[in-house]
């Protein structure tokens, strides 16, 4: 299980072109919670995934034009335990998205 | 005091906008009853796909946004698959789309569609418009998302009442985004020259980036420094000068086989603009295997989608570009000639065409070598595409447009009108099948109402030839509803719609050099002022080689029928 942290502009769509790409890969989502963060908006989404298509979600997410930042941590048992790690642009970060998209 | 569809318009205009396409229907007469006099020339399609397609025509060959113009509805739902190509092949293009009254959406009304939730995955960016006061804005919003960074395709659906309704216009607005920091880090260059320093097999792909970015001519000066083996997408395909001694051709299932074997043997490889589609990788377990990768990209989200690559260099090509060769001017580079000499030597010499195929590709290269100068060929989705693709020998950046993502048959005819009116000067020829032909073949309409004078080429083998091509490799011959050989009579039909027409059956093609006859028959062809339909007879079972088979590495190319 996953766990995304994406704050976006909350323009017309916004929330649902980022839930399609969920949806386009029939992937289950578990949690959806959607809030004003600020000046924008922030949605967590637990997600099951395979290493593979965190990289993916994350660079189809970030080229969506509302979208401002994604964040990306497993899934701990505790809610708030989560390491977030900023993913992309992919490969500007490194070695573990790199993996993930070779996985 | 001006009304929402006259407003619409001054906005359109303030793009830069004179040449839009459209349908009209009930919800968007409004912006038709304000087109006259507002500067900006409606061209009516046929089909709401035609105006679509036409617009993307228009921008593919200018580079500026492409307009269509539809209602709500079946309208809206005509252009998705426009959209989708649009979206596919990183095209510039703005849809505008009437929908029902504000106080009708949501109740099934009649013609109501929710184009915007129907799009919302095929589009960059959206808007059902809510007020009339935020018009400017969208619109300026639109177009901006449409031309910049990675082109794509806009949606802006505008319920009827609003075109309808007043108010004091101030006038077109400007858009300014919230930037957000994707800018290269400056290490990249030194990054890559190490790189090269340690290569032994270098090689570079050439994606449809390249062109629409605008850095073709930086690239070129970039390749003839870096002297290594290159090849192309079929996008990328103009973007370097076939005749540069460096040159594979194109790349992928139906790509060369220098350029797919030199690919699948190189070490580093150097992307430049392109998103690597499964057409051009293979299989990617096997793409590209003892290769380090350096991916020039605009779009972040097209990087590591099939391997990781080693460097990353985001941002506009003409930005990145320079900056790379710049690093590389006085850099000690190793001494390739060896490399080269195996990657471009005769020994891997494309294989000419042998069996059913050789007098189609015979026809394609008398016809293509006849053309014009900065001729533009547009070509449908099917063998003739490849086969198009695969001889193509021109160095215009723009001189090879099809569908190459979506591979959506019926793209060609109502492009080449798009691209004709861009280009009046220009020869356009469009490059269809049969199948792809009849899918849009209303548009002849078009081009006789506005005696485009587009040369149109139909390559009939009476079957949905690269269907039936999979169905004889991969499917024991079962040749499952792609048979067309009821086809309709071409040159009838194209008469009907008084253009004129001819026939050329592929035997004519069996002498070479061809006959006098024959070559004067296509030089009046390609020369004629008027709009021209040639209808080629090819084998019904000619096939489309090298081809890679679906799954299979670039390396396990099949070159005949077995």
């Amino acid at each position: 299980m996953q766990i995304f942290h994406i704050r976006y502009r909350n323009k017309q769509g916004a929330l649902m072109r980022i839930l399609n790409a969920i949806s386009r890969r029939a992937l289950d989502l578990t949690t959806v919670h959607a809030e004003a963060d600020g000046q924008d908006h922030a949605v967590t989404l637990t997600v099951e995934v395979s290493p593979k298509q965190i990289g993916q979600l994350c660079r189809e997410w970030y080229s969506i034009v509302d979208v401002i930042d994604v964040r990306s941590s497993a899934a701990l048992s505790e809610p708030g335990d989560e390491e977030w790690a900023p993913l992309p642009p992919a490969s500007a970060n490194g070695a573990e998205s790199a993996r993930a998209a070779l996985a | 005091m001006l009304k929402g569809g006259e407003i619409v318009l001054q906005c359109v205009r303030a793009e830069g906008v004179d040449l839009v396409f459209g349908y009209p229907g009930g919800a968007i007469m409004p912006l038709y009853d304000a087109l006259e006099g507002s500067g900006v020339r409606h061209v009516l399609t046929r089909h709401e796909q035609g105006a679509v397609f036409a617009a993307e025509g228009y921008a593919r060959v200018t580079g500026k946004v492409g307009v269509a113009i539809a209602t709500s509805g079946p309208g809206a739902t005509n252009l998705v698959t426009g959209i989708a190509d649009a979206k596919m092949d990183s095209v510039p293009l703005v849809c505008i789309t009437g929908q029902v009254r504000s106080a009708m959406i949501g109740t099934d009304a009649f013609q109501e569609t929710d184009v915007f939730g129907v799009t919302l995955s095929l589009t960059k960016w959206s808007r059902l418009v809510r007020t009339l006061d935020e018009i400017p804005e969208v619109i300026a919003e639109g177009f901006h998302w449409a031309r910049s960074g990675r082109p794509g395709p806009v949606v802006i659906d505008i319920p009827t009442d609003l075109l309808k309704q007043k108010k004091d216009f101030s006038g077109p607005v400007k858009f300014t985004p919230r930037s957000r920091s994707e800018s290269p880090d400056g290490g990249f260059g030194d990054k890559i020259v190490n790189l090269l320093q340690g290569a032994k097999r270098p090689v570079a792909l050439v994606g449809a980036g390249a062109k629409l970015s605008g850095a073709t001519a930086q690239l070129r000066g970039l390749l003839d420094d870096l002297n290594i083996p290159t090849f192309a997408t079929v996008h990328g395909l103009g973007a370097v000068p076939p005749q540069s001694p460096y040159y594979l051709g194109m790349v992928g299932m139906h790509g060369a086989r220098a350029a797919n074997m030199a690919l699948h043997e190189t070490d580093l490889l150097m992307i430049f603009g392109a998103r690597l589609d499964d057409r051009v990788t293979g299989d990617p377990l096997q793409f590209a295997p003892h290769a380090k990768i350096v991916h020039f990209e605009i779009d972040p989200a097209q990087l590591d989608r099939v391997r990781p690559c080693e460097v990353p260099v985001i941002g506009n090509l003409t930005d990145t570009i320079p900056i790379f060769h710049e690093h590389l001017r006085g850099a000690a580079l190793p001494d390739w000639s060896d490399w080269r000499a195996l990657a471009c030597g005769d020994e891997r010499a494309e294989i000419d065409p042998h069996g059913l195929a050789q007098l189609t590709v015979r026809f394609l290269d008398e016809l293509f070598s006849r053309l014009p100068k900065d001729s533009v060929i547009i070509a449908d989705v099917g063998q003739h595409q490849m086969w198009a693709a695969q001889r193509f020998r021109s160095a215009s950046p723009r001189g090879f447009i099809t569908s190459g993502g979506l591979g959506a048959m019926g793209f060609a005819l109502p492009a080449a009108v798009g691209a004709q009116l861009a280009k009046p000067e220009t020869c356009v020829l469009c490059v269809s099948g049969d199948g792809g032909f009849q899918m849009n073949i209303q548009e002849l309409a078009t081009v006789h109402r506005l005696d485009l004078p587009i040369k149109m080429v139909i390559v009939d083998n009476k079957y949905l030839g690269m269907v039936r091509q999979w169905q004889q490799l991969f499917y024991q011959r079962n040749y499952a509803e792609t048979d067309l050989s009821d086809n309709p009579d071409f040159v009838e039909i194209a008469k009907a719609y008084k253009i004129h027409a001819r026939r050329l059956n592929e035997a004519a093609m069996a002498e070479f050099p061809v006959s006098r006859e024959t070559g004067d028959l296509i030089d009046n062809f390609l020369l004629s002022p008027e709009p021209e339909l040639l209808v080629f007879d090819c084998a019904p079972e000619a096939n489309v080689y090298p081809m890679v088979p679906a799954g299979a590495a670039l390396s396990e190319m099949v070159f005949r029928d077995e």
